[in-house]
């Protein structure tokens, strides 16, 4: 059976997963595109702000699927 | 010291005028007095003049935001899609009047305050719009009013006693150029020397505007005096460019002693020193006396043993030297106005209109500004009817907000700007939670606000944490949401938090549609931008039609090409460096060099009055050829797409070319010149030696381009 998302309790402050799950993917994909960029892999894109944001939604969804469980 | 002092006195102003503005707002009933506070917040400038001038800005914006939102509210109260295309064509209309106006903040804030009227309305009623109006004009004026006062009684600063300082520190800088420029043309100097102290002069001519304007609203001698000093800003102004007109004259005199054909040479270069000498002394007290133009000769012998080329290149620093002189005139004239009666010396001089404000044209930035606001409303609104996103109503506002402030500066970080304002919003949640539940009276939230505005403001004094301090200020006055019956909700508080981050994130990725608003992609588009308006001024310029039709068009011009010279340093210092090549700063310092230098280099030739144009058959069709040279290197420039290769090959070219012309030329004016009498002969010499300097100036962008990694710079990146 699948673990459902449920609140994420921090210090009594119970938030929605998906915005921690949103804010923790939209740092994971910051650290990855800073690093695409120091390496020039950044080049092969043809639109990289697509791309950011590409990444920025899946990596929400692994964060919600496989770190934030019930 | 001083600079702390100042600090910690604006700082103190600004904290003291906010708790006073909310206590006031608090003390009459008004809802939101956190608006006052937010008004304190933006116009608390560190002078009289200025703070009063934006206060101006705030409240006309603030009234005309109010009247197009109650209009379209009344036009379409049941007709949600075009009560939406209104507001965006009303706010793409402000976004793009940024781009043009003078009033920057006038447009700014109706756009902004017409989108926050216009959401008031939604789930409320009509009434509730008018009220909400009406409270942020008076809430408003609260604010300007508080500020007004404390910085009027408490600690005053004048912009008025600033200005002859800003003027005598323009004359030295001035004093030092012409200095040099002189050491250089007798042998003496260096020209980097004379370089590298330009841009100072730009930089404090600038300054001296903005203090003029601020003055003008704070002291009523200088209001009365205005249009004298309007006038000498223009001579100042005119004076700094004959400066740099001359300068550009000089790489063509290399091999020359000039002091051959111009014998007084030293003698004007004492009495030039000397002027500009009692020039300063003037701001001090002491007097400025009538002065006969300096008489300037031309040795006609020695000048008739020099090549036609040699000759142009005497003839054309010649009369740069004499537009300077009569400048430096013109400059005593407007300086002798101001310091002595007026009355005496209205004939003497130069009407208003010899120094004309250029408007503004609209280029392709001000259109995609225009794009771009209409398309924040239309994104906010769509995301607020599909997804009702954190923060609802508040989201679209954010949105439009945020585009609004990046079209006002243009090279806005977006990752740095949200990051300062999570952390305001981290300062807020702590306020918010810890603290201000514990306070019952206002005398405790009195001190809080002053505390802590006072606190951030010193700390983010410096010009450049302009954007650090709004972002430590605002989200605490917005999102503690301070009302006269406080009441404290923990998720209010984050939705509006996080409808405030996502409007950031939003606003953003708006910055990338149509075409990326990167810094070194922006660079490369206007510099293209600025070789086809050079490439429309030169062929403006030989083809103009005769004098008596009106320069206009020409002065555009050529203000079109310095707005996009300002533009393009303005990205390049907003590139990030760090991923790009090892000396990309200094090579994209030199390009920047260039392209100002290759303006004036126009402006050189495009000093050649048009009726004395008119060339002897031989002579034209060199020119001709000479045009199509030129004109095939700017097309070049403006609209392939550039690689070290090409540039290199066009480097080549352009040198072979010079080389070429230079001989055919030679030879055409020495067939010719029997032909042509005095005047007519010293009109083509600067002719001849206008094309020569914009030539030579295109062979050295064209040297610097060939080593310019372009490739690296039009990469991909995040």
């Amino acid at each position: 059976m699948l673990a459902a998302p449920c609140e994420v309790n921090i210090g009594g402050i119970y938030m929605p997963p998906l915005l921690v799950a949103g804010v923790l993917g939209l740092l994971l994909t910051y650290g990855v595109a800073k690093k695409l960029t120091r390496l020039r892999w950044s080049r092969y894109f043809a639109a990289p702000p697509l791309v950011f944001v590409a990444l920025v939604i899946i990596f929400t969804g692994l964060i919600e699927t496989f770190v934030i469980t019930g | 010291m001083l600079q702390r002092s100042l600090a910690a006195k604006e700082s103190i102003k600004t904290g003291l005028a906010m708790s006073l503005a909310c206590g006031c707002a608090m003390a009459l009933g008004w809802s939101n007095p956190y608006w006052a506070c937010i008004a304190v917040a933006v116009v608390s400038l560190p002078t009289v003049g200025e703070t009063f001038k934006k206060c101006l800005q705030r409240l006309l914006g603030t009234f005309v935001g109010g009247v197009v939102a109650l209009a379209v509210i009344a036009l379409f109260p049941q007709e949600r899609w075009a009560c939406i295309a209104c507001l965006a064509l009303y706010l793409g209309i402000c976004a793009f009047k940024i781009t043009r106006s003078k009033a920057v903040y006038f447009w700014f804030l109706s756009g902004y305050v017409s989108l926050l009227i216009a959401v008031a309305i939604i789930g409320t009623s009509a009434e509730h719009a008018f009220y909400t109006a009406v409270l942020r004009m008076q809430e408003t004026g609260l604010g300007i009013l508080v500020y007004a006062l404390v910085s009027v009684f408490l600690w005053p600063q004048h912009s008025s006693r600033d200005l002859d300082a800003t003027v005598k520190s323009l004359l030295a800088v001035q004093a030092k150029i012409l200095h040099l420029s002189f050491s250089l043309l007798r042998g003496n100097g260096q020209e980097e020397a004379v370089g590298s102290w330009l841009p100072l002069g730009d930089q404090l001519l600038n300054q001296l505007k903005r203090r003029l304007d601020a003055s003008e609203m704070e002291q009523f001698e200088i209001r009365e005096l205005r249009g004298y000093w309007q006038r000498l800003h223009g001579a100042l102004q005119a004076m700094l460019s004959s400066m740099r007109l001359w300068h550009e004259s000089f790489p063509e005199l290399r091999h020359l002693d000039l002091e051959r054909f111009v014998p007084d040479l030293a003698q004007v270069h004492e009495a030039m020193e000397g002027r500009f000498s009692r020039l300063q002394d003037s701001l001090e007290g002491g007097n400025l006396g009538e002065e006969p133009p300096l008489t300037l000769h031309l040795e006609q012998q020695q000048l008739a043993s020099l090549s036609h080329l040699e000759r142009a290149a005497v003839l054309t620093t010649f009369a740069a030297l004499q537009r300077v002189e009569a400048d430096s005139r013109t400059l005593l004239a407007c300086l002798r106005a101001i310091k002595e009666p007026p009355r005496r010396h209205k004939s003497v001089l130069p009407p208003e209109s010899a120094f004309p404000e250029i408007k503004r044209r609209a280029d392709a930035d001000s259109l995609l500004a225009l794009f771009r606001g209409m398309l924040s409303v239309w994104l906010g609104s769509l995301i607020w009817i599909f997804v009702d996103p954190p923060g609802h109503l508040a989201f679209v506002v954010f949105v439009g907000l945020f585009t609004l402030m990046g079209i006002m500066a243009p090279q806005m970080d977006w990752r740095k700007f949200l990051v300062v304002n999570l952390i305001g919003v981290v300062f807020a949640a702590f306020l918010y939670v810890f603290i201000m539940p514990g306070l019952s009276r206002y005398a405790g939230l009195a001190l809080l606000i002053f505390v802590f505005i006072t606190t951030i403001t010193y700390v983010s004094w410096r010009p450049r944490l302009a954007a650090l301090r709004l972002a430590g200020v605002v989200p605490f006055i917005m999102m503690t949401n301070l009302q006269n019956q406080q009441t404290y909700d923990f998720a209010s508080f984050v939705n509006n938090s996080a409808a405030m981050v996502a409007g950031i994130l939003i606003t953003a990725a708006i910055f990338q549609v149509p075409i990326s608003s990167k810094p070194e992609k922006m660079l490369l588009r206007v510099m293209a931008r600025f070789f086809r308006q050079a490439e429309g001024y030169l062929t403006s310029v030989r083809g103009r039609p005769a004098a008596g039709a009106g320069k206009e068009p020409l002065e555009a011009q050529w203000a079109a090409m310095q707005l996009s010279v300002g533009k393009i340093g303005g990205w390049a210092n907003s590139v990030d460096y760090a991923v790009l090549q090892a000396g990309a700063k200094n090579a994209v310092g030199a390009l920047v060099g260039s392209l100002h230098s290759i303006a004036y280099c126009f402006r050189l030739l495009a000093s050649v009055p048009p009726e004395n144009r008119a060339c002897p058959g031989g002579i034209d069709q060199d020119f001709q050829a000479w045009d199509g040279v030129l004109l095939n290197a700017l097309r070049q420039w403006a609209y392939a797409v550039r690689d070290q290769e090409a540039e290199t090959r066009l480097h080549e070219s352009l040198s072979q070319a010079y080389a070429a012309i230079e001989q055919a030329i030679e030879a055409a004016f020495e067939a010719g010149s029997d032909q042509m009498d005095d005047q007519h002969a010293a009109a083509l010499y600067g002719l001849l030696g206008g094309y020569r300097g914009v030539h030579r100036a295109l062979i050295h962008h064209a040297a610097l381009a060939a080593d310019f990694d372009w490739a690296r710079w039009r990469e991909s990146r995040f």
